[in-house]
């Protein structure tokens, strides 16, 4: 269980992957979810929100994908963890999104668990 | 032309005897063969007639005298009756030594050993008239005739209600009718169904020495089908030739070959399912990460239930809740699977009238690639106002998905690992919207490959081609796919559409999508235009006549 309020903000194009997200914290009453469909929406909520921790994906539409993103948020003020979630699991990939600055790059599939789990270890 | 069949055995025409010739026996010629045809005797006559001395004659067989303007059948019929014991009669052509044809009238008596067996036969021969000659000389003549057509091509008299009057041995042959069965039948017994009428609405509008030719299908008499090719020809208000040609082999390899192309567009289709499988893969991935997600949820919810202070309504709410996402990604699922297997199955080989909405086609596809397509691509469909009652094409809808996929596919590699806009744009084109009035396909940029599958060529100033245009006032539908990807270098562009040619790495492209695209293109009578720019994209566009 979540003891601390806190933020999350979900960036994902696949709506199943954020409902997902967002009914694995509905037990979690401390956390709030926000839900951003691309990178561009997610920048504007995270400087919006303020988030305590980003989980984003990698591939997603638009001029601004999950590495871009990363690199925006740790460029920014509120340089709040950031959880890189992808499909791709190569070294390769995960390089790029360690290169980006993301705190932890996880394959697919998660559970409600893991995603729990990466939480907790963030907020404790 | 007289007859068309075998010459029938001579039946009546008996010489009339002319009392200024010569005495009868100095007329009658008389040969007789042994049983091996082998001359054992002839007569006075007999030599002067053929010109040949008895010591020439005997020991050889009549070949000597032959004329060999009579079929092969015409003498083994012959010896059929000689042999059965039977006396044969008719008229036969033999050659004087001097090398001039002369006719006989002759008469065969088999002749019989001691036991009753036919061991040869005894040949009377008499002169047959001048009148008579003339006669059968032309008779001869007709059948040579027949008998050249046979060899090449069914041959057919008609009456005026298009009954037949003759048909030759080959017609006969091929069809298994006889010649009896057919004669005062209408050509209409042959046709089979699906191509009744045909003939007689030909037959009708033919006009004097302006043959017409067709190709259809006929009835044997077995009742299977073969095709024919059919040239009618007028030969005056009463009677109409035909002549009929099987082209079941020529049609049969047609078939064939189509049969193969149809199954070498089914593989390219497989290949290029198979490189949407890793897209398709994340989609099911995602999927599934989806179920087991919520199966996972469903273990807390029944936890719950141990736990008292949890009310039982948030319990049973939380249970709906996963159990409805579950329902809803095996939806997902399940709707992606059918459009994989929309686009997967085989299409039916023969499809006459393949006739598809445009926008209903491009729409069913576009849903399809969008799932499996990677989501950075963003999909832009801006298709011509529905309210258009004309957008149909005649082309099969699963070719028409097969080029829209390869170009779809084609833009993702260009697009490489950045996204990119997908913009696939349909508009109605008739020659009255187009600066050039009469070519639709004039486009005057640079790195274009033009391609004019019509066989009508187009005159116009800045289209570079001549010729008519006749075909150009149909309307055409333009369906433009562009990319906004890495464009396709100016070298090459010419290459594009050429059988394996590919840029890409091996096992990532075969080199058949364009291709293919061209030759589906090519059989639903469109064009096809590919504008390149490098680093900026590429739009390839479609045009269709519309339906």
């Amino acid at each position: 269980m979540i003891e601390k309020n806190v933020k999350l903000l979900v960036v994902d194009d696949n709506a199943l992957i954020r409902t997902l997200v967002r009914l694995s914290f509905k037990r979690q009453s401390h956390v709030e979810v926000f839900e951003a469909v691309d990178g561009s929406e997610g920048l504007k909520l995270f400087h919006e929100v303020q988030p305590d921790i980003v989980l984003s994906d990698i591939m997603m539409p638009g001029e601004i994908d999950g590495l871009s993103l990363c690199k925006q948020i740790k460029a920014s003020e509120n340089k709040c963890p950031v959880v890189l979630i992808s499909a791709k699991g190569q070294q390769s990939d995960i390089d790029l999104g360690m290169a980006a600055g993301a705190d932890v790059y996880k394959v697919k599939p998660l559970s409600p668990s893991d995603l729990i789990l990466i939480v907790e270890n963030f907020t404790a | 032309m007289t007859s068309i069949t075998k010459l029938q055995r001579f039946k009546g025409d008996f010489v009339v005897e002319d009392s200024t010739e010569k005495p009868l026996h100095e007329r009658t010629s008389i040969s007789k063969t042994n049983v091996n045809g082998i001359i054992t005797y002839v007569n006075d006559t007999f030599c002067r007639e053929c010109g040949y001395t008895a010591n020439e004659l005997i020991g050889q067989t009549h070949k000597i005298i032959s004329s060999y303007v009579h079929p092969k059948s015409f003498f083994e019929e012959m010896w059929q009756v000689v042999k059965s014991g039977q006396i044969w009669q008719g008229e036969i052509c033999n050659r004087h030594k001097n090398g001039k044809f002369y006719w006989s009238n002759v008469s065969y008596y088999p002749t019989f050993d001691a036991e009753g067996i036919v061991n040869g036969n005894t040949a009377i021969r008499f002169k047959v008239t001048k009148e008579r000659q003339i006669v059968l000389a032309h008779k001869l003549k007709a059948q040579q005739y027949d008998s050249i057509i046979s060899g090449v091509a069914g041959f057919w008299r008609l009456d005026e209600m298009g009954r037949f009057i003759d048909i030759n041995d080959q017609y006969c042959h091929a069809s298994g009718y006889t010649r009896e069965s057919l004669i005062h039948k209408s050509i209409s017994d042959l046709e089979v169904s699906g191509c009744e009428g045909e003939f007689m609405r030909i037959f009708n509008s033919l006009q004097i020495e302006r043959p017409q030719y067709f190709e259809t299908k006929h009835k044997r008499q077995d009742g299977s089908n073969w095709d024919v090719r059919i040239m009618l020809s007028r030969q005056s208000n009463q009677s109409v030739h035909v002549f009929s040609w099987d082209i079941s082999a020529q049609k049969k390899e047609e078939r064939e070959k189509k049969l193969l192309l149809n199954q070498f567009y089914h593989l390219q289709k497989m290949e290029s399912i198979g490189r949407l499988t890793s897209g398709i893969a994340h989609e099911f991935n995602n999927m599934l990460m989806a179920i087991s997600g919520y199966n996972e949820l469903n273990t807390y919810s029944a936890e719950d239930l141990r736990d008292v202070n949890i009310s039982r309504e948030t319990i049973a709410a939380d249970f709906l809740d996963n159990s409805n996402q579950i329902a809803t990604t095996v939806l997902r699922a399940k709707d992606l699977i059918d459009k994989m297997l929309v686009y997967c199955c085989r299409g039916p080989v023969d499809s006459e009238n393949p006739i598809i909405d445009i926008n209903q086609s491009l729409e069913n596809i576009i849903g399809f690639l969008r799932e499996s397509l990677p989501s950075t691509i963003t999909f832009e469909l801006n298709l011509l106002a529905t309210h258009r009652s004309n957008s149909t094409l005649n082309i099969d809808n699963l070719e028409f998905h097969q080029i829209i996929m390869n170009l779809c596919i084609n833009a993702r590699d260009a697009f490489g690992h950045k996204p990119g806009k997908l913009v696939i744009k349909t508009r109605l084109i008739d020659r009255l919207d187009e600066v050039c009035q009469k070519c639709p396909l004039v486009v005057d940029v640079k790195n274009t490959v033009e391609l004019h599958y019509n066989t009508v060529e187009f005159h116009c100033n800045s289209c570079k081609t001549t010729g008519n245009s006749i075909d150009m006032l149909e309307k055409f539908v333009e369906i433009t796919v562009s990319d906004n990807g890495c464009g396709i270098e100016p070298s090459i562009l010419h290459r594009v559409f050429d059988p394996f040619f590919t840029t890409k790495s091996v096992g990532e492209g075969t080199g058949l999508g364009l291709s293919t695209v061209c030759g589906l293109v090519n059989k639903a009578s469109g064009h096809i235009i590919i504008e390149s720019q490098i680093n900026s994209g590429t739009d390839v566009r479609l045009f269709f006549p519309l339906y």
